[in-house]
């Protein structure tokens, strides 16, 4: 269920705020009265294909007229696109670059697009290509670069005009592990250094779990969830039942305790040398694993819930909107 | 911290990050009506690279600027018989201006060949309108920057050429009495040169958002500029109907020039078939018009084909 929080005055506005956001294209409704309050520093913005992902993100530029209301940073999509365009920058998933431009050229011309003065822009474009890791080669055309190189420079161009907010559409598309690892590290740091939040639109749950602190699932043209990952892990039946079951570590005596446990009524799996994943038996809590550990003489070093994984996750949540 | 500010710096830790410093912008902002300047200035300064897109073309302007001038200056006070105005034959000095709207029409073929006429196609074939449209730019801002800058680039070869030979004839002038005519040449030579940079531009421009291959759109303007001209001034000749002629963007300049400059060409070789002022002004109004139809439809459709893929 997404999560709807009312802002209070005091508040600075959510990032997104959509009501009853709606858009057809033709017979095919694309979003279907989406209501949501979104905030966070990473937001991951998850959903099979045709799930209204780009939809929402057309509608939220102000791109595409839609029914119901789309906020970005305050400012409605409907009549003040232009200002939100300004504040917000976008890194498209497929390839964006003018023929015949440098990365520096495209860069300043991108800023300057949004508004900068020349010296701004071109000072931002060098910075920021920096900053992305093209320092030697950004006097190179962009259609020579590689692919991990355009996928640098659209960061980039994204970048240079310092938008408050910004839209990753598949920002790890095509990169080899390294390449991903850094991309993803210049993500994470993003909000950090700049202070900007992002919202990354991907298939890639890996990505998500790594660097995302929000999640938002789409499907069929509705927000089926809102929320941090956490409460994305621990919500819905799947969730329910990893609450009783544990990973537990302990030092020595790995047999006793086992047995230990059978007796009390617990299943458990053997994950050597030291590891045991413990399901509880209903009604009962962590506490009998410290009473069996004991009474077994043995000690326990780690001790954690075994949590859904990501995937586990969003299948449920789809799982429950097919239901 | 944040989940995600401990990874930052963990992320940090592990690669180097380069920063040159990051400072929030406080700045103003150019008004948003004014970003179609931003794309002219792009459109010039793209097509100023290498000699073969536009230099060459503009040294070859200059040259036969200068090709004319000299007989110009030489042959000032003869007459030259075969162009009337208003039946009376008029001199080498004021008949080369409109005469020489039949060359410099040429090379602004060229370079709309060279630059505008694969200007849209470049752009679909590299996802730019992703580019431009994540960005507050309009679809008005994108077509006025590229019909702006691409008919300033135009304008090297359509209107530069002939205004400096215009103001070459006003200072050939000897006495005050000739300076009046003769300085009326200027805005007529300036709106026949601009009105052609623009025809020139838009429809290069239009072919060149009918496809995303910019070889293709080049081959289109081509074929259009000559073999439909051609047949245009063919079926012209054949049918005795100067007027007809008018279809083909060049002689619809000359037309024009003819008519502003009130000459008439019916005994020089060659110009038995320039079109009428009306209709060749008509011709240009009407393939500006159809081709900025023709961009307008294909750069809506591209900014409602919008963002994202999936």
């Amino acid at each position: 269920m997404p999560t709807v929080v009312a802002p209070s005055a005091a508040e600075p506005p959510a990032l997104l705020q959509l009501r009853e956001v709606r858009k057809s294209y033709g017979s095919v409704q694309a979003l279907a009265g989406v209501t949501a309050d979104v905030n966070g520093q990473v937001i991951g913005l998850l959903g099979p294909n045709g799930a209204g992902k780009s939809t929402l993100l057309k509608c939220m530029l102000g791109l595409t007229p839609h029914q119901g209301e789309a906020r970005v940073l305050g400012l409605s999509a409907q009549t003040e696109s232009f200002r939100i365009r300004d504040r917000v920058g976008y890194m498209p998933e497929l390839d964006s670059y003018l023929a015949d431009l440098t990365a520096v050229e495209l860069c300043t011309f991108a800023g300057e697009l949004s508004g900068l003065p020349r010296s701004e822009a071109m000072q931002r474009a060098h910075a920021a290509l920096y900053y992305a890791g093209l320092e030697e080669k950004r006097y190179l055309k962009v259609e020579g670069y590689s692919t991990g190189m355009k996928q640098r420079v659209k960061l980039a161009q994204a970048l240079v005009h310092d938008p408050e907010l910004l839209f990753l559409d598949e920002p790890t598309n095509g990169l080899d592990p390294r390449a991903r690892d850094e991309m993803l590290e210049l993500i994470m740091d993003l909000p950090h250094r700049r202070g900007c939040a992002i919202i990354l639109s991907t298939h890639l749950l890996p990505d998500v779990d790594r660097i995302c602190d929000q999640v938002v699932i789409m499907h069929t043209g509705h927000i089926r969830f809102s929320g941090s990952i956490e409460e994305l892990r621990r919500g819905g039946p799947v969730a329910e039942a990893a609450a009783h079951v544990y990973d537990v570590e302990i030092k020595a005596g790995e047999d006793e305790f086992a047995a230990a446990l059978s007796r009390a009524g617990c299943a458990v799996e053997r994950k050597p040398p030291r590891r045991l994943v413990v399901r509880l038996p209903d009604g009962t809590d962590s506490t009998l694993l410290f009473q069996q550990a004991s009474a077994a003489g043995a000690q326990i070093r780690h001790l954690e819930p075994n949590q859904a994984s990501l995937e586990e996750a969003f299948m449920r949540v789809i799982g429950e909107a097919h239901a | 911290m944040t989940r995600s500010g401990q990874h930052a710096t963990a992320g940090r830790a592990a690669s180097a990050i380069h920063d040159l410093g990051y400072k929030r912008y406080l700045g103003t902002r150019r008004p948003q009506s004014t970003r179609w300047r931003v794309l002219v200035k792009n459109v010039v300064s793209t097509s100023w690279r290498g000699w073969w897109r536009m230099k060459m073309w503009v040294v070859g302007c200059a040259i036969t600027t200068v090709g004319i001038g000299v007989p110009m200056y030489i042959s000032r006070d003869r007459i030259f018989d075969e162009l009337v105005r208003r039946g009376v034959t008029i001199r080498w000095a004021d008949a080369l201006l409109p005469m020489s709207f039949r060359f410099f029409p040429w090379f602004a073929f060229i370079l709309a060949a060279a630059t505008a006429a694969g200007t849209v196609a470049r752009d679909m074939r590299a996802g730019a309108f992703e580019f431009y449209f994540s960005r507050p730019v309009r679809p008005l801002d994108y077509m006025l920057g590229k019909v702006v800058g691409s008919a300033l680039v135009v304008s090297t070869a359509m209107l530069a050429g002939p205004l400096l030979l215009s103001l070459f004839r006003v200072g050939l002038s000897r006495e005050l009495d000739e300076i009046l005519p003769t300085l009326s040449m200027v805005p007529r030579t300036a709106l026949v040169g601009l009105l052609g940079s623009v025809a020139f531009a838009v429809v290069a421009l239009a072919f060149s958002s009918l496809s995303s291959r910019p070889r293709i759109t080049t081959a289109i303007w081509v074929a259009f500029y000559l073999l439909f001209g051609g047949v245009a001034e063919g079926l012209s000749h054949a049918l005795r109907s100067p007027d007809l002629a008018a279809l083909s963007l060049p002689r619809a300049v000359e037309g024009f020039a003819f008519g502003l400059f009130q000459v008439s060409s019916a005994q020089v070789p060659g110009f038995d078939v320039t079109p009428g002022i009306a209709v060749s002004y008509g011709s240009l109004l009407a393939y500006t018009a159809v081709g900025l139809v023709i961009l307008n439809v294909r750069v809506r459709q591209a900014e409602r084909a919008g963002l994202g893929g999936g």
